[in-house]
């Protein structure tokens, strides 16, 4: 981020905003380049190719990868405004998944539904709520 | 909460992504803050108020004077 204060406050912003789509674009990239790994390495452990340890340790460094990348996300590179759009949107889809899962568990256990609910499909709803409502919330709908 | 941000700024003839650079949030933060969607926390409202060499309640109106 741009903390150079000779520079007018539209110079600074476009700034900020360069280093912002700059960090999203290295941290998608990162965690591609990780997805790839983790799906390659799971195949190995597969095949007996690798020891449980691998897998383990792949899974132990993306975690410690996602917890700094979410608290650096958060604390340091967005404003206040964006962390309660996104705060309100995570409730959001965590409410919904929370009835969803409920509500098609209670079906099913009714015999209306053919299934149970199944982790993709609610986690699905999770991720769509959640985008819905950050959304609604980047439309002035706070 | 109503508030004197946007008759500030203009007096400056300032744009809103100008201000945003000098308080170092987005142009939405500002826009938000503007048309009282969002209350700025009290160490933005404090940047705010030392940008414009003046007080947060000479800047901001909870409607409690």
């Amino acid at each position: 981020m741009d903390t150079d204060n000779t520079l007018s406050g539209e110079k600074r912003y476009s700034a900020r905003r360069r280093a912002f789509w700059r960090y999203l674009t290295l941290t998608f990239a990162a965690f591609l380049l990780i997805g790839l790994l983790s799906g390659f390495v799971q195949s190995a452990y597969r095949d007996g190719e690798i020891g449980l340890w691998v897998p383990v340790t792949v899974g132990i460094v993306l975690l410690v990868a996602l917890t700094w990348y979410t608290w650096d996300y958060f604390t340091r590179r967005i404003d206040e405004l964006d962390l309660m759009d996104n705060l309100w949107a995570h409730l959001v889809g965590q409410y919904v998944a929370l009835v969803a899962f409920m509500g098609w568990y209670f079906l099913a256990d009714l015999g209306v539904l053919a299934t149970f609910p199944t982790a993709f499909g609610v986690i699905l709803t999770m991720i769509g709520a959640t985008l819905l409502a950050y959304a609604a919330r980047k439309l002035g709908l706070r | 909460m109503d508030n004197r941000l946007k008759v500030l700024r203009a007096e400056r003839n300032w744009s809103q992504a100008e201000l945003a650079g000098q308080l170092d949030v987005s142009r939405q933060a500002v826009n938000a803050i503007e048309t009282g969607k969002h209350d700025p926390s009290l160490p933005l409202a404090f940047r705010i108020a030392r940008l414009f060499n003046m007080s947060i309640e000479e800047i901001f109106d909870d409607g409690h004077r």
